[in-house]
């Protein structure tokens, strides 16, 4: 059985998510609220999917990724991000300069507030992210997405993502 | 020459009154003490006179008595064939008396020796007048009668008698009387000998005539004096040898009297004559007349002379005035380098002198003015404000060239016109100008002034009020710069500072969409995914649940679309923009309405023709999105029958040249409170559900992205006009 593991700063969002993936009876499914957490666990395990949150407090998405693809031993993992701020100009895929500056900018945050980051487009190329889930999406769109990545490997192919 | 004038005119006046004044008033003198000397001489020779005839009469009273004490005649009485030789009598008559006619009279009254031998015999009584005498000497007296006419002779006469005593016996008795008659005329030839200039006449007692000149006319003992004024105030004090001089008119001639009473001499106490001596002042005068003609005479060719020389005195005095005076003449504003000649040393050489350094000091003076005025004049000049200086019933007075410059006049056309005819502020210029002028002055009023065109030019004005020394209004200074550029730039600004606020919202938006859209979409996954795995929990083919869950599956997306929406403007990026034909993008754009458009009965009009070619940079896309924004609003707010006319130009500014396209409805228009709140984020006047309000906060971002403008005019019943300016692409 897959390992996948889920990390998000929303608690309820995690709890769904493992609903719904335990549900199919598919997967084994971790969950992380925080982003030190969730690398604590990919040392702990051998996951073979994360579901990312991009923006999170404390430590950020790309920091986990950073660190994933770091590492010999996690080089391996797929990773489909979540964020609910995606570049997005329609149908056009921008190298977005607001977007880098949105995303280098951390430390001015408001107490309490996470911090108005977008997830940058050109980290997919970067880290060799497998997809990416645009917030709120169906259940129906994390599932087949979900299918056919563990499909794409095991067919040998990168195929590239949908979104 | 008018001082010369005036000075010998003095001189001349001076000796015109002053000397004949004196002259006269030491002739009037000189005939005063004249008049008392001659009066007075006058008035003793009266004097002298009557003591003359006193004495003379005197003497015949004297000899009447020698007569009386003749032995001859002693003897006569006594022994009465006595014969009288007649020649001793005519001698006794010639040397005494003198007497013109002798009465040797008895004691019985006859007359028994006479000069006159027919009166021999005769009874004294028969001549009344003589009896008087006889009887008196008969009484032993010396007898003299005052003038009468002789009964014996009628000649005038006094009768003079004394008695003739025999000596012999020792009583003396009176034997007789002798009587004689004075001879008048040795008096009146006394009188004939004054001279004949003074009129002399013997009165008696009663103020009668008794003697005087022969030639007078006179009747003895016939012509009154008694109303003579000065005969009846001597005779009013009754005093003997009292006397009066005066002068008087007699008959309208001025005349000097005197008159003089009798005083007597010796025993002879006379009869209170009176002697009156008048003596014409003309004819008394006449020496001193004489004496004033020649001095008048001598006295005007004195002055003749004296005014002569004194002319020439004068002028010759006057000279160096004169010389001054005309040196003075020469000097005017204009030529300050004259100098008057300093040729004596009394006072006229010093002021000469003090003129000089007058004139110089004048000179500097006149250089320093000419200087200052130079300097303010350039002052004015230059000034690039413009200056006006009215009086304070409004007239313009003096205007600089800035100021013709900017209101297009000539200085002629401005001078003595009526302010109204630049300033525009009619309360300005009738009430506050009033005010203006008692507060004193005025500072950055915003007003506007009119050009000769009758173009209204704003201007920041400033005024002051002049006044001279006694406080009056003199005139009211106003300078006012020309603020037009001003104006425009504080308008630019405001538009400037507008498009700033509704970007800063705009940003705003943005950023806080940043942070609030992920709190939301987070919650919104959650929503979706939490309600979808509850569908699991639920009996499947319930459609009422099916229902729900599509709900809620549509509400997430419908909220995550705002979401999207709200983060779609922040991301605009410049980046991606290129050459583009802005005519084109309208073309596009209209078409895709045209039939939303004819359905509803709308025309939409469009002419490109002036924007062929230009080009834009920018987003096709983007600014379609714009375009089909504006129009769809258009079409929303006519909702039937109306028209949308779009317009497009060239304008060219500050070098730039821009594209300005109108886009005008006939919809209801937009009320002002409205108005400046449509670009706002989430603004709509639509319903829940029909729109998200973000239509026309996208539209003007993406015009600022473009570098453009965009702006709305409307009128409620009128319609809306949008305004697009954008920035034509360089070469």
């Amino acid at each position: 059985m897959k390992k996948i593991l889920v990390i998000d700063d929303e608690q309820y969002l995690t709890s769904v998510l493992y609903s719904i993936l335990e549900k199919t009876g598919l997967y084994e499914v971790f969950i992380a609220n925080d982003g030190q957490e969730g690398i604590d666990l990919i040392k702990k395990y051998n996951f073979d999917l994360i579901f990312l949150d991009y923006i999170m407090p404390k430590v950020r998405g790309d920091k986990v990724l950073q660190f994933v693809r770091e590492h010999s031993d996690h080089k391996h993992i797929k990773v489909i991000i979540m964020s609910g701020l995606i570049d997005i100009l329609s149908n056009d895929v921008v190298h977005s300069k607001q977007c880098e500056e949105a995303a280098n900018d951390v430390s001015e945050d408001r107490a309490g507030t996470p911090s108005p980051n977008i997830f940058p487009i050109h980290l997919i190329e970067q880290y060799g992210i497998q997809g990416v889930l645009e917030k709120p999406f169906a259940r129906g769109k994390l599932l087949s997405l979900t299918q056919t990545i563990f499909e794409q490997e095991k067919n040998g192919k990168k195929k590239d993502f949908n979104t | 020459m008018k001082f010369s004038v005036r000075l010998i005119l003095s001189v001349v006046v001076v000796a015109v009154i002053v000397v004949p004044i004196l002259s006269f008033g030491v002739f009037l003198n000189g005939r005063s003490i004249l008049q008392e000397h001659i009066l007075n001489d006058q008035l003793e020779s009266a004097t002298y006179l009557m003591d003359r005839i006193d004495r003379i009469l005197f003497r015949a009273y004297q000899d009447i008595q020698v007569i009386g004490e003749e032995d001859l005649f002693e003897e006569l009485l006594e022994e009465e064939k006595f014969v009288m030789n007649e020649k001793m009598i005519d001698e006794k008559a010639l040397l005494t008396g003198p007497w013109n006619i002798i009465f040797i009279v008895d004691n019985d009254g006859i007359i028994i020796a006479s000069t006159d031998e027919k009166e021999i015999g005769r009874h004294i009584a028969e001549a009344p007048k003589s009896n008087i005498a006889y009887h008196s000497a008969m009484m032993g007296e010396v007898y003299y009668s005052d003038l009468i006419i002789s009964d014996n002779t009628s000649w005038p006469t006094i009768i003079f008698a004394a008695p003739i005593r025999g000596e012999k016996n020792p009583e003396r008795p009176v034997l007789g009387a002798v009587i004689a008659n004075f001879d008048w005329p040795v008096v009146t030839q006394l009188l004939d000998n004054i001279s004949p200039s003074t009129h002399v006449h013997l009165l008696n007692k009663d103020g009668i005539f008794i003697g005087g000149r022969a030639i007078s006319g006179m009747r003895i003992l016939e012509t009154s004096f008694a109303e003579d004024e000065l005969v009846k105030k001597v005779l009013a004090e009754k005093v003997m040898g009292a006397s009066a001089a005066t002068t008087m008119i007699e008959e309208d001639i001025p005349i000097l009297a005197a008159y003089v009473l009798q005083n007597g001499y010796l025993t002879y106490r006379g009869c209170g004559w009176g002697l009156l001596m008048e003596t014409s002042q003309k004819v008394a005068f006449a020496p001193v007349n004489k004496m004033a003609v020649n001095i008048s005479i001598i006295v005007t060719l004195i002055m003749a002379v004296l005014t002569g020389i004194f002319y020439f005195i004068g002028k010759l005095l006057i000279k160096p005035v004169e010389n001054l005076n005309k040196t003075v003449n020469m000097i005017g504003f204009e030529d300050l380098s004259v100098r008057a000649e300093v040729k004596t040393k009394d006072e006229i050489g010093e002021l000469a002198h003090s003129f000089n350094q007058m004139v110089v000091d004048l000179s500097i003076s006149k250089e320093e003015i000419i200087a200052a005025k130079d300097y303010t004049d350039n002052i004015i000049k230059s000034m690039v404000d413009t200056l006006i200086v009215v009086d304070p019933e409004g007239k313009i007075k003096k205007v600089n060239q800035s100021a013709l410059d900017l209101l297009g006049y000539t200085e002629e056309e401005l001078a003595e016109r009526d302010m109204n005819s630049v300033f525009t502020d009619e309360v300005f210029t009738k009430t506050k100008l009033r005010e203006f002028i008692k507060e004193g002055g005025l500072k950055d009023y915003e007003t506007a002034y009119k050009t000769k065109d009758g173009k209204k030019i704003p201007v920041l004005l400033s005024g002051a009020v002049m006044r001279d020394k006694a406080g009056n209004i003199v005139s009211v200074v106003c300078v006012a710069k020309d603020i037009t550029e001003r104006i425009k730039a504080e308008e630019e600004l405001k538009t400037i500072q507008n498009q700033l606020i509704q970007s800063e919202k705009m940003s705003a938006i943005g950023r806080l969409s940043a942070g609030v859209a992920h709190e939301i979409k987070n919650p919104l996954a959650i929503i979706q995914l939490s309600t979808e795995d509850l569908e699991e929990y639920l009996p499947q083919k319930d459609e009422k649940i099916k229902k729900s869950i599509l709900m809620i599956t549509e509400s997430c997306q419908r909220a995550n679309n705002v979401i999207t929406d709200l983060l779609n403007f922040s991301h605009i990026t410049e980046m991606d923009f290129h050459k583009i034909k802005l005519n084109e993008v309208i073309d596009t754009s209209v078409a895709l309405v045209q039939n939303s458009a004819r359905i509803n009965n709308i025309t939409v009009e469009w002419n490109g023709q002036d924007i062929e070619g230009i080009e834009l940079e920018g987003g096709f896309n983007l600014l379609q999105q714009v375009f089909l924004n504006l129009l769809t609003n258009a079409i929303d707010a006519i909702k039937e029958n109306g028209k949308i006319t779009i317009t497009a130009e060239l304008e060219k500014a500050y070098g730039d040249k821009n594209v300005v396209v109108k886009i005008a409805d006939t919809g209801p228009g937009i009320p002002e409170n409205r108005l400046s709140r449509i670009f706002d984020p989430f603004y709509t006047t639509k319903e829940p559900g029909n729109g998200t309000g973000l239509g026309l906060s996208m539209v003007y971002t993406i015009i600022d992205k473009h570098k453009g403008i965009i702006e709305a005019e409307s009128r409620i019943g009128k319609g809306t006009t949008f305004i697009i300016i954008l920035p034509v692409a360089g070469p």
